[in-house]
């Protein structure tokens, strides 16, 4: 008994990366439940978009992100052999795709932008419960392949949630105007039905999963894996669609930058060749991310315009492009196979803990 | 040998198509900034997004000039309210009314439950068709008129109180030639709003015998 409650109160933080502060803040997206509401009450919420300093703030988190991928997928111990197609053949593929696209931006960049917005709120559920299942393997919790599904399934459902809010966002806007959806029938009360019972599902079954854990495996699951499914839910389920997406871009990136960049320094210092620290390899990264971010966003623009591309094709066929090529790098990059360089930095610091 | 040459090849190719890539993305990346340096005299500035590409757009040309860049953004960018009302007040401003369509139906994507935007997209639509009857296009015609109707319809049921929604409706009916019930719109105008010019005088004339 004395040992159950001992396992159980371990488990809660977690084994962290840094400090908890800083992995429940940060990578955990606890900083969002403090900035958010003090945004809100301290200033008017369009504040987020006169600000002058926004498009540097999104350089810094949100670009940077992007580019983060692509960086760690060039650094990544051994990518190249495991992912030969990823790394040497799918920048041109995409390359080539998107100047493809450019010539008929008025019929095409419809779709690539809905590919990219529906698969946005994909993407970050899937992050959430990468992070969450990232932190029960590190803290020593193992989840049996049903907590595991279970898992997945109430990550996405902020996804679901998006996809019922905003009709224009996915496949049924491919063939009907969302006005014409709406006028012939109107369904909405029940969609809205729907979409508040999602919230609501999305806010509880977490802890419901948390108490099944714990009452089940004798041990409870780090708290930092529910508050990072959380918070993922919170941006969704209590802002309007747009709030949650600007809170979102932001909130993700940070977090994401922060992993990634765990994840790479602790590859860089294992080398046996090494001899820089910590703070050097983080600002090597994250250097290398604001220079590949900014000419990404910033310049291959231009350089499309320099072809003869209109301007607003140009940037926004680009941003979608490089949202696309971020989330399919970003679903090979995290693996947690066997023998795989993420494993280890994962499970470094697990192994012979008894946490 | 020989099996040693055959997996090498691909090797050997996703090596060339990823110099190819990169020479490609480096010659892009360098004219974009070489071209950002003689159009607007500084390397790219950091920006977010098609805001700050509006906003220097606007800055630079002339309202006419840029409604096919907003356009092609109103297409691309079709689920932001922001780009589809960009286009909408420049086509306004430069009496572009396939854009002002665009805008409207862009702005409809974002609030579809507008009845005002409905009858806005319902008028200019019964304008268009007006215009096609004039030059004799029967067909073009018919079309913007029931969708005109489809609008006009849908604003209606969402505000059923509004007399110039009921005109807007009364007068696509008339374009129809669906008399009869123009009629009803125009007199449930005129039970919301005794003063309505236009309904008394479509009750008069045309309408006078419905």
């Amino acid at each position: 008994m004395a040992i159950s409650s001992t396992l159980r109160s371990m488990g809660l933080i977690g084994r962290c990366f840094v400090h908890p502060i800083f992995d429940y803040l940060v990578i955990g997206g606890g900083l969002s439940l403090i900035v958010i509401p003090a945004v809100y009450l301290l200033a008017d919420p369009p504040v987020m978009r006169d600000f002058t300093m926004l498009p540097w703030f999104i350089l810094c988190s949100n670009s940077a992100h992007f580019a983060a991928s692509t960086v760690r997928l060039y650094t990544k111990p051994g990518s190249r052999d495991a992912l030969p197609f990823l790394t040497m053949v799918f920048p041109t593929v995409t390359l080539g795709v998107l100047t493809l696209c450019m010539f008929e931006a008025d019929v095409i960049g419809r779709y690539v932008q809905l590919i990219y917005l529906s698969w946005s709120p994909y993407h970050y559920a899937a992050q959430a419960y990468g992070l969450a299942v990232m932190y029960c393997v590190r803290s020593g919790c193992e989840l049996t392949q049903n907590q595991k599904r279970f898992l997945w399934w109430i990550a996405i459902l902020p996804f679901f949630k998006v996809l019922l809010v905003a009709t224009s966002k996915h496949v049924v806007a491919w063939h009907i105007p969302e006005q014409l959806v709406w006028s012939q029938v109107d369904w909405r009360g029940g969609v809205n039905l729907v979409t508040e019972v999602l919230g609501v599902l999305a806010m509880a079954l977490p802890l419901v999963l948390f108490a099944q854990v714990w009452l089940t495996n004798r041990r409870s699951m780090p708290l930092i894996s529910l508050l990072v499914i959380m918070t993922n839910g919170v941006w969704f389920v209590v802002f309007p669609l747009i709030d949650g997406f600007v809170w979102t871009t932001i909130f993700h990136g940070i977090q994401y930058l922060a992993i990634v960049m765990i994840f790479h320094v602790r590859d860089r210092v294992a080398r046996p060749e090494n001899k820089r620290g910590v703070v050097f390899h983080t600002i090597c990264f994250y250097g290398m991310c604001l220079v590949l971010g900014y000419a990404l966003f910033n310049c291959l623009p231009y350089g499309y315009q320099m072809l003869g591309f209109g301007a607003a094709e140009s940037v926004l066929l680009v941003i979608a492009a490089i949202n696309i090529h971020h989330f399919i790098v970003d679903g090979y990059i995290w693996k947690l196979g066997r023998g795989d360089a993420n494993r280890r930095v994962v499970e470094t610091v697990a192994i012979g803990t008894g946490a | 040998m020989t099996q040693v040459t055959r997996r090498a090849r691909p090797i050997d190719r996703s090596a060339q198509l990823f110099v190819v890539g990169n020479v490609l993305l480096a010659v892009l990346l360098s004219g974009g900034i070489a071209h950002s340096v003689i159009s607007d005299g500084r390397p790219p500035k950091i920006r977010v997004g098609f805001a700050d590409t509006h906003r220097h757009l606007i800055d630079t040309r002339k309202h006419a000039e840029i409604i096919p860049d907003l356009q092609t953004a109103a297409s691309i960018n079709f689920d932001d309210g922001v780009t589809q009302l960009q286009l909408l007040s420049t086509a306004y401003k430069a009496h572009d009314t396939d854009s002002i369509v665009l805008g409207l139906r862009g702005l409809l994507n974002h609030a579809p439950d507008d009845s005002e935007l409905h009858g806005e997209l319902a008028t200019v639509l019964l304008g268009i068709g007006h215009a096609e009857d004039a030059l004799r296009h029967a067909e073009d015609a018919l079309r913007h008129f029931e969708d005109a109707l489809v609008h006009s319809s849908v604003a209606v049921r969402l505000n059923p109180d509004s007399s110039r929604l009921q005109i807007t409706q009364g007068a696509v009916m008339l374009a129809l030639e669906r008399n009869q019930e123009a009629a009803a719109s125009y007199r449930k105008a005129l039970e919301l709003n005794p003063d309505s010019e236009p309904a008394q005088r479509a009750l008069k004339y045309p309408l006078k015998n419905y």
